[in-house]
């Protein structure tokens, strides 16, 4: 393991900020721990928080960032970026980004007030459809808080607050502006999450605050019927993403109490938890200031995305799911924010952090340690 | 992290809630929650507050758990005065929204085998779901007994839109030693998850279902 280019890279003038708190994680061996990530690109998009992030899959990818007020797009080219565009027509808070799977010029943007909209890049202006709740009465909207397109573009479902005592589901066809259906039953608190299948349209997961992650079979007519597998992570839940492990899906639930659990569909438990008291013996020490970013799929198991909230350092490290531990792997300097937002490129080896400062990030992973 | 509740505040705190509680009894076991007001928190930009913690002592000793038990978690169940319900018990409520309804409401939760859960969907329906009371697992690993009693003294929080969140940690049986100990454990745990710590705290108080609040910091 290289250690050299490190020590000079961290630089002297970094480390005696580190918070006495944080101290001891920073000495020579535990860096030598960690491989150092380059940072390629440090964009300040914004003065606010950036909460969203999406990029296409090419290796010249299309970037999308959502602040809480506007969406703004970028595209990545020989290690820079160009602004593209932006978006300001929103009236809430932005409640996500998404590039349709088929198409790297087409985006999505949700916000709060109950409404999805479809952008052309090349005309970021003007949504070219936006799909609303067309099933309100008596002005009784639905604030949404996460939406989803399929692998194949064909369906849109966003979830919801709870509004009288349910938390909905709803769905499109994204050839119709018309809702053209829901779901209402099967969790009891706000919906934080729902994805779809990576790769079949038919297959949907959703998490809530309430803690459960329900999968459902949409090719099924009633709810009751569509609810197949309920997993119950006992915490209140921040982000789910399907991932595969021995070509099983599985699926890795980080919960608003940095926990994280890695579901398969089998048993009725975990069949991994990463408690925040591992992943900070492993990271940055002090638990108290340790918060999970995400979750990405590499070639060879999980990474971990985790950070420090210190105002000192905002330390953000990567941890590798092995078989059976886990072990430290990356290290990205200098981040300067709290990253709330993520993406990897696997065709470059590049990931994308976005943060509370408003900046962008864009990180050279090296290739062995992938 | 250093707590900014001193030892002494705590005691004095939850005796004047006990001592309260005492001179006036009510006719019900009074709570005894925790507030806490936030303040430099912005709920529609921060990460959500919100999880699960688990006390010291049981915080709701009332609370009823039924097993749905495969057999020899049934009999377990049976040798230890739980209630309990079996396969063939829950294919009989035949998915019927008013049965399940029902018996949701008879009990504050779940636990299931291994078994069981993975099948709970498919006999049930979402009923327990919406109930807010989908079953946690019961392995046969562990001790049921013990694991009904972790159930019990595991609680809630949430903050809605506003900045204050309130969580039942005891009752005013309790001693004061363990209450302390539950609010204590509460206070600590739930600052270690807010990013800036202590500056998010505007205010905790203690208080008990009918008594007055008392000022913690």
């Amino acid at each position: 393991m290289e250690t050299n280019g490190m020590k000079t890279e961290n630089g002297e003038s970094e480390e005696d900020e580190i918070a006495s708190d944080v101290e001891d994680c920073d000495d020579e061996n535990e860096n030598s721990l960690f491989v150092k990530c380059e940072c390629l690109v440090e964009e300040s998009v914004t003065n606010n928080y950036i909460l969203h992030l999406d990029t296409t899959k090419e290796s010249n990818p299309n970037i999308v960032v959502a602040t809480p007020k506007k969406s703004v797009l970028y595209h990545l080219q020989n290690s820079q970026i160009a602004k593209v565009g932006e978006c300001l027509d929103y009236k809430s808070k932005l409640i996500g980004c998404k590039f349709s799977n088929k198409d790297p010029n087409l985006f999505y943007t949700g916000s709060s007030d109950g409404c999805i909209k479809l952008f052309d890049l090349r005309t970021p202006l003007k949504p070219a459809l936006d799909f609303r709740d067309t099933t309100v009465e008596d002005n009784k909207f639905k604030t949404f808080n996460c939406f989803d397109v399929s692998s194949n573009d064909r369906l849109l479902t966003a979830g919801t607050d709870t509004i009288g005592g349910d938390a909905f589901i709803l769905f499109w066809d994204t050839r119709k502006q018309n809702v053209l259906g829901g779901y209402w039953e099967s969790h009891t608190d706000d919906i934080t999450q729902v994805k779809f299948h990576p790769e079949d349209m038919n297959k949907l997961i959703s998490g809530a605050i309430d803690g459960l992650i329900n999968v459902y079979d949409l090719t099924k007519t009633s709810e009751d019927d569509a609810l197949v597998d309920t997993l119950n992570t006992e915490s209140s839940i921040d982000k789910l993403s399907c991932f595969y492990n021995d070509n099983k899906c599985c699926i890795s639930c980080i919960t608003y109490t940095s926990d994280l659990q890695l579901w398969d569909l089998d048993d009725g438990e975990p069949y991994r938890r990463i408690s925040r008291l591992d992943i900070s013996d492993l990271t940055i020490k002090d638990v108290n200031e340790l918060y999970l970013a995400n979750c990405h799929q590499m070639r060879d198991g999980l990474l971990i995305l985790a950070g420090s909230y210190s105002k000192k350092k905002s330390i953000l490290r990567g941890l590798k799911v092995m078989k059976k531990i886990v072990v430290p792997s990356l290290q990205f300097t200098p981040n300067r924010q709290m990253v709330r937002d993520s993406s990897f490129n696997e065709n470059n080896n590049i990931l994308f952090t976005v943060g509370e400062k408003g900046l962008l990030n864009i990180w050279k992973v090296p290739k062995p340690f992938l | 992290m250093s707590s900014k509740v001193s030892r002494d505040t705590l005691y004095e705190c939850v005796n004047a809630v006990l001592d309260t509680a005492k001179e006036k009894k009510r006719n019900f076991l009074e709570t005894v929650e925790l507030q806490i007001g936030l303040k430099n928190y912005d709920p529609q930009k921060d990460k959500r507050f919100s999880g699960t913690v688990k006390l010291k002592h049981i915080p709701r000793p009332k609370m009823q758990v039924c097993v749905l038990g495969d057999q020899q978690h049934c009999d377990e169940a049976n040798a230890n005065n739980v209630p309990n319900m079996d396969v063939e018990a829950l294919k009989k409520l035949n998915k019927n929204k008013k049965l399940v309804k029902k018996l949701a409401k008879k009990y504050d939760a779940f636990l299931a085998s291994e078994a069981l859960i993975k099948q709970i969907p498919r006999l049930l329906g979402p009923g327990l779901n919406k109930a807010g009371k989908f079953p946690g697992l019961l392995s046969h690993q562990e001790s049921m007994t013990q694991k009904i009693d972790e159930v019990k003294a595991t609680i809630k929080f949430q903050m809605k839109k506003v900045l204050c969140l309130s969580v039942a940690v005891g009752h005013v049986d309790m001693n004061v030693d363990e209450l302390v100990q539950n609010v204590h454990l509460s206070i600590n745990f739930l600052v270690s998850l807010l990013k800036k710590h202590w500056q998010n705290v505007r205010s905790l108080h203690v208080k008990s279902s009918m008594g007055p609040s008392q000022r913690l910091y």
